[in-house]
Parts: C-alpha cells; structure tokens; sequence
C-alpha cells in the first residue's frame, strides 16, 4: 500500500493541504513541490504525512496558487513557452485584493516564481505614476511626521537633483 | 434611527479602511516589487510611507542596479575619497543604496585627470579625460596651445589650439568596464568657451576673437581597441560653426561578461585649419 516511492510513480503522488479556513485539498505532489515551504514539510514528515496545515492561506487564495503550481509543475519545451507566456500574463491579471493575497501566499509558500510573476506585475502597475496617484490607487496612507519626510527627501535629494 | 446610522458608520468605515492593500504587504515583499523599477522611482517611493522607505533600502534592490565593477569603481572612488578628506575610514560599513549614491557622483581618479560616474537612471558607466591625461602634439608649446579655465569643462580647464598645421591625440585608459556596449567621444569645440572664469575672461576672449568666424576643421581619428569590437566609427567629419561643442563618435562593445580590464588607444586625431594658413 505503502510501497510507491519509486522516483517514477512519485509524479502522480496526491497530498492534503488544508487550507486556514479548513478547507482540505489534494493536490498532486508535484505540483505542491512548486511550494518550497511545503516541499520541506513535505521532506520532514517523510511519508507519513496527513494533511499539511497553511494557516496563513485561504480556500479561495490557495485555488489560484494551485492553479498556478499545477500549470507550472513540469519544465514548458521551446515550444510551449509563448503560450505560458500569455498564461501567466492572463493569471495575474486579478484584481486588487485577489493580487495582495495571492502575494501574501507566494511569499508564505516560498514559490520564488510566481512571487516574481506577481511583484513584477506589481510594479508595472506602480511605473511611471507619481507617489499621490499610488497612495490613491492602492489606498496607502502616508504614515511619516513631517520631519522625517524632510529628512528622507534630503537623503534622496541626489536622486531629484 | 440615530442608532442605526452610527451603527453604520461603525460597521462600514473601519471595513473600508482597513481593507488590506500593497502598503500593508511585508517589507522584502515590498522590495521585491521595487527590484523592477529604476533607482529614480525606488526613491521617488521611499516617500509613500514607513514600509515602502524600509523595503527602498534593501541590499537587494540596489545590488541589481549596481554594474557588475562597482566594487572596482568603489576602490577608485574611495581613493579620491581619502585624500579629499583625510581621516575618514574607506572600510566603514557601505550599504548598497550608499554605494549607488557614492557613484553617481562624478569621482576623480588618476592624480583627477579622469572622472568615473554612474548614470542616475540605469547605473551605466560613464567615464571622462581632461585634455591634460591625453598626449597631444605640440602641447607644452605656448606657441601652439594655452590651457583656458573654463566652467563649461568638468575638469575646469580646457586645452586651446592657438595654431597649428596638424596633431596626434593619443589618449591610453585601463579601465575595468562592465561588459556592454561604449560609444567613444572626442569632445572639442570651436570659438570661445562661453563660461570662462572672470579673472582670464578678458585676455582669453581677445585670444578667441582671432580665431573665430572664418575657420572650418577636418577631423580623421581611429581608434585600435584591444579587448573590443569596434562597430563603427566616424572617420572624418568637416565641422564648421563657432561655439558649437563636437563630438564624434566611435561605438565598441565589450563582449566578456566579467569585468576585467580594458585598455584602448586613440590615435592620429588629425587636424587642419586650412584657412588659418592664409593669414
């Protein structure tokens, strides 16, 4: 029953993940690996492992990662790689709030790829506006008393010279 | 009813406020994100809040804006450093912003006959000759040239041609650039720096006054790039105008990836004033 560790038969291995509204999943082992965090879960706990607990990930948030890891469990060919292209671009086009959780999840679950794919989007949403159009847009409140604004100017002023 | 309305208020704008957004993401995420943009808007940034300042300073960040030298470029700089201000220690601790700054700043090297800066924007090396590092025929003869202060240079003095039927400019640099492609510019301009330093003003602009209005110049150089691909040159250009800055140039590339050193020679800069000759 136990017996499937051949390296062969390890590609259609399933485990359980949970997500922090208990919700469970089986994914395939695969493509959970994509998750550096739960890959070395995964090597802790050896074989024995039930269900692997993500309390910092919600049902919804770890469906799109999944969704991700599963399109992104085997090496693209030549080939194929204009077409993940426009996968990927099609997967982080979600809208804001969906983008700051599925941020959180990447960077949680140390998947440095699709942590890339979001910060880069990220910044191509931030380029070229001015610090006011980004405090409006993402809702980030300016946190700074005023001298330590001056002074952070000042710091920086060779960069506005 | 009042009840109801302040329990709307209640219910509703902590909701909106503390709905979770990019300023509330962990600094290295933050950082990660400014990985993309370039060292102008990563400062421009720093000033949105507390997180977005701290994420701003990350090693990481700057490390990939920094060309791959700057340690090289730091030892020249640090050089300069020292003996400007003595007494300060070149091994304190540098983060990597600090080091960005440090060179985008103009940094003299080589007894400051040479001047290393980064540009601001995309980190690329830029690197400057004075007249004074370049062996050019005829130079410490007052019969030929005079070194003019001027403001317009970045070495605040200029090397002027009084006359002279032709010349070699033979300028050599051991450099350590970062693989990439160069353009190579010979910078000379005809009349009068405009900004002369007042005390020469006067007797530098009756020496100009002779020479300017009537003269036309021909240039020929090439160039004999060791450890470069030379592209493509502009061999000879016939320039006319007074007060006009010229350059010309050459465009190598420099195909290693690691940094090691270059050492180019330009050689045989020709020039005539053919109509100088009848005067």
């Amino acid at each position: 029953m136990a017996s499937s560790t051949s390296g062969s038969s390890s590609s259609s291995k399933v485990v359980k993940i949970r997500s922090s509204d208990n919700e469970n999943f089986e994914v395939e082992e695969a493509a959970a690996a994509r998750s550096e965090t739960i890959k070395k879960l995964l090597e802790d706990v050896g074989d024995d492992a039930d269900v692997i607990p993500l309390p910092n990930v919600d049902a919804k948030t770890l469906v799109k990662v999944m969704e991700w890891c599963k399109k992104h469990m085997d090496d693209v060919d030549e080939l194929n790689k204009e077409e993940m292209k426009t996968w990927d671009a099609e997967f982080v086009d979600m809208d804001q709030s969906c983008l700051y959780n599925v941020l959180l999840a990447a960077n949680f679950l140390n998947i440095k790829e699709l942590l890339d794919q979001l910060t880069q989007k990220v910044a191509d949403m931030i380029k070229g506006k001015s610090p006011e159009e980004i405090r409006a847009t993402f809702n980030i409140k300016n946190d700074f008393t005023p001298e330590e604004e001056a002074e952070i100017r000042k710091q920086n002023a060779w960069a506005f010279e | 009813m009042g009840i109801g309305f302040s329990f709307f208020a209640v219910e509703t704008l902590p909701a909106l406020s503390s709905k979770p957004g990019l300023g509330d993401l962990p600094e290295d995420c933050i950082s990660s994100i400014l990985r993309y943009l370039d060292p102008l808007e990563i400062c421009k940034l720093a000033l949105l809040n507390r997180n977005f300042h701290g994420a701003s300073l990350a090693d990481f960040v700057w490390e990939s804006k920094l060309p791959p030298n700057y340690k090289l470029l730091l030892h020249r700089a640090a050089l300069v450093h020292d003996h400007d201000h003595d007494g300060n220690n070149p091994h304190v601790y540098l983060s990597k912003k600090d080091i960005y700054t440090k060179l985008c700043r103009p940094n003299r090297f080589d007894g400051g006959t040479k001047e290393v800066w980064l540009d601001k924007r995309w980190g690329k090396v830029f690197l400057s000759i004075s007249s004074k590092a370049l062996r050019i025929t005829g130079i410490d003869d007052r019969r030929y040239w005079n070194f003019l202060p001027t403001e317009e240079s970045r070495f605040k003095t200029v090397a002027y041609l009084q006359q002279i039927w032709w010349l070699e400019v033979i300028g050599e640099l051991e450099f350590e650039f970062p693989a990439g492609g160069y353009g190579l510019c010979f910078r000379l301009q005809l009349g009068k720096p405009t900004k002369l330093k007042k005390a020469e003003d006067s007797a530098a602009s009756t020496l100009i006054k002779s020479m300017v209005g009537t003269q036309s110049l021909y240039a020929f150089s090439w160039l004999h790039p060791t450890a470069t691909q030379l592209l493509h040159s502009v061999t000879c250009a016939n320039l006319r105008g007074a007060g006009a800055i010229i350059m010309w140039v050459a465009l190598m590339s420099k195909t290693q990836t690691r940094p090691s050193p270059l050492s180019f020679q330009c050689s045989r800069l020709i020039v005539l004033i053919p109509k100088l000759a009848s005067a």
